[in-house]
C-alpha cells in the first residue's frame, strides 16, 4: 500500500498474467507437429489407421469366473479378432439401478449380464426396460449351433427361459434341488441304502446326532429359508402336488407348507439340525459337521472337494417316495441388456462359447459339468455326459429334469423370498406359530404386491 | 462488552476522561466505512471475497440444500424409480398420502419399535461410557501413558463403518467366531451363543457401535475435562470436595456443553442403517428392521422402488431428530456468557 510494496489487486493480476502466459506456452505446438508427421507418413507409406475394435462389455458375478474358466476361453476368443473384443466388468451390488439409469440417460456401454434366474427376474427386468429378448439375435447370428438352439434347450430349461414368447436367457447350466449324504455316517448308523421319505430321512439325522453328539456333529441341515430351493421350501415342494397359487405366489399358507416348516423346527428342537436351523449352513456342511444335508445339488460335489468322494455321496434326488412336485430346477443364465451397444456380437460369443454346438463350446460344457452343474442343452448331455463315465450320476438328476414343469415367470420373487425367511426366522424362534406365520406371510406379501403398478 | 474490540482505547481510560465509549466504537465504524474517495455510505463489495467462496458455496448448495430440498419435494409425490413418468413433482403429486400410509404401515410401525430399542440401548451407553473413561484418562499423570490410551481409545472411529461391521459379523458367528471360541475355552466346554439370533441381535449390533463410536466421544470428554480450570479442584478441595465427590460436583456439571453436543450429534441413531443391513440385513425375524433399513429397502429393493414414499419415512425421522435435538437444547442449555 506505501512505497514500492505490491497490494494484492497487484498481486492478483500478476498472477493472473503468469498463468496466462503459462497456459499459452502450453499450448499445442505438438498438434502442428503431428499433422506434419502425418503427412510425411502417408505420403510414404499410405498405411490405415488402426480401427480400435468395439468393446462388448459384460457384468459377471465373480463366483462364476472362478468357477468356470471363462477368463481363459474369452482371452482365446479375443485373439484374432479385430472388430470387437468381449471386456468383463466387475460386479457390484446395484448393478441392475446403475445400468438402468444408463439406459435412461441413454449412456448404456453394457451388452450382457450373468447370472439371471430367468423365472424370478426376466418378466420384471423386461417390464421397466433392463433386459430384451435375445430371440432377434439369435436369428441372425452366423455362429455355428445357432439355428437349432432354442430346440436344443431342455424342455424345463425352454420354459423358464421362454416367456411370453420372447426369449429373455441365455441359459448355461441350471440346479437342482438335491440331497448329499455322509456316506461314513451311515454306515456308522448301519443305515443301508437311501431314505425314501422326510420322516425316514428324521430317522436316520437322528440316529447320526445320537452317534456323534460328543463330536459336535448334527445329523441334518440345509439353508434356513432359500425360497423354493433349500430348507422347508424345498421339502414343500417335494410334498405338495401344487406349489404355485394363480397370482405365482408359492402357497406359503397352504398345509404342507406349514407342515415343512413344523418338520422343521422338530429336528432343530430334537437337536438333530442347528439351531436356529442353518446358521451358516455352507461352511458347517463343508466342515464336516453335518450327516445329511439338503439345497442346490452341487453342495455334494462341493464336500466331495473337501471331504473326498469315498466320504461324500454323489448328488441324490429329493426323497422319491414323496407325492409332491419333485424338486425345484432353475436355469442360470444370461440376460440381453436392453439397448445394448453390441448386442449381436454379445450373442455371437455366447453360442460360440456355451453352445455345444462346436468345438469350443463342447469345451466349455465339459468345464461347467466338471463343477457339478448340469447343462442346458441335450446336445452336451449327448456329447459330454454320456460319454465321460465320472458324470454318470448326472443322468439321474437329468431324469428328473425330464419330469419337471417350469415354474411360472414372476415379477414378485424378491418381496415373496423375504417375508418368507422374515416370517420363518420368527416361526423358528418361537414368536408365533407356524400356521399363523404363514398367513402374516402370505397377508404382507399380498400387500406389498397391491402396492405395486 | 459491546460489538467492537478497541485494543487502542483503554475502557478505564475512557471512563477516567468521561468519554462515551459507545459513541467512539460507532464513530471508528463509520469511518472504517468510508471509502478512499470520501463517499460515505455502504460498504465496498470485496468481489474477489465472493469469487473465492463461490465455488466451495456452489458445491454446497449442490451437494446439500438440491438433495434436502429434493427429498422433501419428493415425500409429497408418490415417484416411483421404475417408472420414469413418475418422477415430475406436478404429475405424481399426491399431498400427504405418503404420511397417511405410513401411519398404517404395519412394517414401518415394527421398524421404528426396533429404531427406539436401539436408541435406549445406545444413546446412554454413548454418553456415559466415553465420560468414565475419559475421566479415568484424564487422572494419569504420565504423559506418555495417557497419550498411549488415547490413540488406543480412538482407534476404532478410524475403522470404515462397512469393515468394522464385517468382522464384528465374524466375531459373532456362532461355529467359528473368536467370542464362542474364547468363552468356550474359558469354559471348558463349546458354546453356541447366538449372538445374532432373535434374542441378541439387537444388543449385538448395539456393541458393535458402541466399540466404534465411543472413542470419538471420549476424546470430546477429554477436550472438555482439560479445560477445566484446576484451581476450581483445588478450591474445592479446601471444602473437602475430593475424589468421586469432586468428579460429581465440579468435572460433570462443567462438561454439560459436551453432554449436549454428544446428545445433539447422536440426536439422528434412530436412522441407523448400515450396521443393521451389514450384520443381519434386518434379519432374523425382522428383530433389527430399523427404520432407516426399512426404508432403503422400500426405495432401492422391493417392488416398484418407491422413492416418494421412502422419502417421507425419511422426512419424518429427520423431523423426529430435529424435535429430540431442540429438547436437548432446551433442556442442557447453559446461561450464557
Amino acid at each position: 500500500m506505501m512505497g514500492s510494496r505490491i497490494s494484492r489487486r497487484q498481486l492478483l493480476k500478476l498472477g493472473a498474467l503468469v498463468s496466462a502466459g503459462v497456459l499459452a506456452g502450453c499450448a499445442p505446438k505438438v498438434v502442428e507437429k503431428i499433422v506434419k508427421e502425418t503427412v510425411i507418413v502417408e505420403k510414404e507409406v499410405a498405411a490405415p489407421a488402426p480401427k480400435v475394435p468395439k468393446q462388448v462389455k459384460l457384468i459377471c458375478m465373480d463366483w462364476v469366473r472362478n468357477e468356470i474358466p471363462i477368463d481363459v476361453w474369452t482371452t482365446e476368443y479375443n485373439s484374432g479378432r479385430t472388430d470387437h473384443q468381449i471386456v468383463y466388468e466387475r460386479y457390484v451390488s446395484g448393478w441392475d439401478k446403475k445400468v438402468l439409469s444408463a439406459i435412461r440417460a441413454g449412456t448404456n456401454e453394457v451388452s450382457g449380464y450373468f447370472e439371471m434366474r430367468a423365472f424370478e427376474y426376466a418378466l420384471g427386468w423386461s417390464k421397466i426396460g433392463l433386459i430384451q429378448p435375445f430371440d432377434p439375435y439369435i436369428n441372425a447370428s452366423s455362429a455355428p449351433g445357432a439355428s437349432g438352439l432354442i430346440d436344443d434347450m431342455l424342455p424345463v430349461i425352454r420354459g423358464q427361459c421362454i416367456l411370453e414368447g420372447n426369449m429373455y436367457g441365455f441359459p448355461i447350466d441350471f440346479d437342482e434341488t438335491g440331497m448329499a449324504y455322509r456316506l461314513d455316517y451311515f454306515d456308522a448308523v448301519g443305515q443301508d441304502g437311501l431314505p425314501g421319505t422326510w420322516e425316514e430321512i428324521g430317522e436316520v439325522a437322528a440316529a447320526i446326532r445320537e452317534k456323534f453328539k460328543g463330536e459336535q456333529v448334527y445329523g441334518i441341515g440345509s439353508s434356513a429359508s432359500w425360497y423354493i430351493f433349500g430348507g422347508p421350501g424345498a421339502i414343500f415342494y417335494n410334498t405338495s402336488p401344487q406349489v404355485f397359487d394363480e397370482d405365482g405366489i408359492v402357497r406359503y399358507d397352504s398345509e404342507e407348507f406349514v407342515r415343512a416348516l413344523e418338520l422343521c423346527k422338530s429336528w432343530a428342537d430334537k437337536e438333530i439340525s442347528e439351531a436356529p436351523f442353518g446358521t451358516g449352513w455352507v461352511s458347517s456342511w463343508l466342515a464336516g459337521k453335518w450327516g445329511i444335508a439338503w439345497n442346490q445339488h452341487p453342495l455334494a460335489i462341493w464336500a466331495q472337494n473337501n471331504l473326498g468322494k469315498q466320504t461324500v455321496s454323489n448328488p441324490q434326488p429329493l426323497p422319491l417316495k414323496e407325492k409332491g412336485s419333485g424338486c425345484a430346477v432353475w436355469a442360470i443364465s444370461w440376460a440381453c441388456i436392453n439397448k445394448a451397444p453390441h448386442p449381436q456380437e454379445y450373442v455371437d460369443y455366447l453360442i460360440t462359447l456355451f453352445y455345444p454346438g462346436n468345438e469350443i463350446g463342447v469345451t466349455m460344457n465339459k468345464k461347467i459339468c466338471g463343477t457339478g452343474k448340469l447343462p442346458s442343452f441335450q446336445k452336451a448331455w449327448d456329447e459330454v455326459i454320456a460319454k465321460d463315465p465320472n458324470l454318470q450320476w448326472m443322468m439321474g438328476m437329468g431324469e428328473i429334469a425330464a419330469k419337471a414343469v417350469a415354474p411360472p415367470g414372476l415379477t414378485t420373487a424378491a418381496i415373496q423370498q423375504d417375508r418368507q425367511r422374515a416370517w420363518s426366522e420368527k416361526f423358528f424362534a418361537g414368536e408365533v406359530g407356524a400356521k399363523e406365520a404363514m398367513d402374516k406371510c402370505m397377508e404382507e406379501i399380498k400387500g406389498e404386491i397391491a402396492k405395486m403398478k | 462488552m459491546g460489538s467492537y474490540y478497541l485494543p487502542s482505547v483503554s475502557q478505564n481510560r475512557c471512563w477516567e476522561k468521561g468519554w462515551n465509549v459507545e459513541a467512539l466504537r460507532r464513530a471508528k465504524a463509520e469511518r472504517a466505512l468510508v471509502g478512499q474517495r470520501g463517499r460515505v455510505g455502504r460498504a465496498r463489495i470485496n468481489w474477489v471475497a465472493y469469487m473465492l467462496v463461490a465455488p466451495a458455496l456452489l458445491a454446497w448448495m449442490l451437494f446439500n440444500i438440491y438433495p434436502m430440498v429434493r427429498g422433501v419435494t419428493m415425500a409429497f409425490q408418490d415417484y416411483r424409480f421404475l417408472y420414469p413418468e413418475t418422477a415430475n413433482l406436478f404429475g405424481s403429486f399426491n399431498a400427504i398420502d405418503n404420511f397417511v400410509e405410513m401411519f398404517h404401515d404395519r412394517m414401518f410401525g415394527a421398524s421404528l419399535i426396533v429404531s427406539l430399542k436401539y436408541t435406549a440401548m445406545y444413546l446412554p451407553a454413548i454418553v456415559i461410557l466415553p465420560v468414565i473413561v475419559a475421566s479415568l484418562i484424564a487422572q494419569l499423570t504420565m504423559g506418555r501413558l495417557a497419550s498411549f490410551f488415547r490413540v488406543v481409545v480412538y482407534m476404532p472411529a478410524v475403522v470404515p463403518i462397512a469393515a468394522a461391521m464385517l468382522v464384528w459379523r465374524k466375531l459373532y458367528d456362532p461355529n467359528f467366531g473368536y467370542l464362542n471360541v474364547i468363552i468356550g475355552s474359558l469354559l471348558g466346554h463349546k458354546v453356541d451363543i447366538l449372538w445374532l439370533g432373535s434374542k441378541l441381535a439387537l444388543s449385538s449390533i448395539a456393541i458393535a457401535s458402541l466399540w466404534k463410536g465411543f472413542g470419538y466421544n471420549t476424546l470430546l470428554f477429554l477436550i472438555g475435562i482439560y479445560g477445566i480450570n484446576r484451581e476450581l479442584y483445588d478450591a474445592g478441595a479446601v471444602d473437602g470436595c475430593t475424589g468421586l465427590k469432586s468428579w460429581w460436583y465440579i468435572t460433570l456439571p462443567l462438561l454439560k456443553p459436551i453432554f449436549a453436543l454428544i446428545l445433539v450429534l447422536n440426536a439422528g441413531i434412530m436412522g441407523v442403517t448400515e450396521q443393521a443391513m451389514i450384520m443381519t440385513s434386518g434379519g432374523p425375524g425382522d428383530a433389527t428392521l430399523t427404520t432407516g433399513l426399512y426404508l432403503w429397502r422400500v426405495a432401492f429393493q422391493f417392488g416398484d422402488m418407491r422413492m416418494g414414499y421412502a422419502a417421507a419415512v425419511g422426512l419424518s425421522l429427520g423431523l423426529v431428530s430435529a424435535i429430540l435435538s431442540g429438547i436437548i437444547f432446551r433442556v442442557m442449555r447453559t446461561e450464557r456468557a
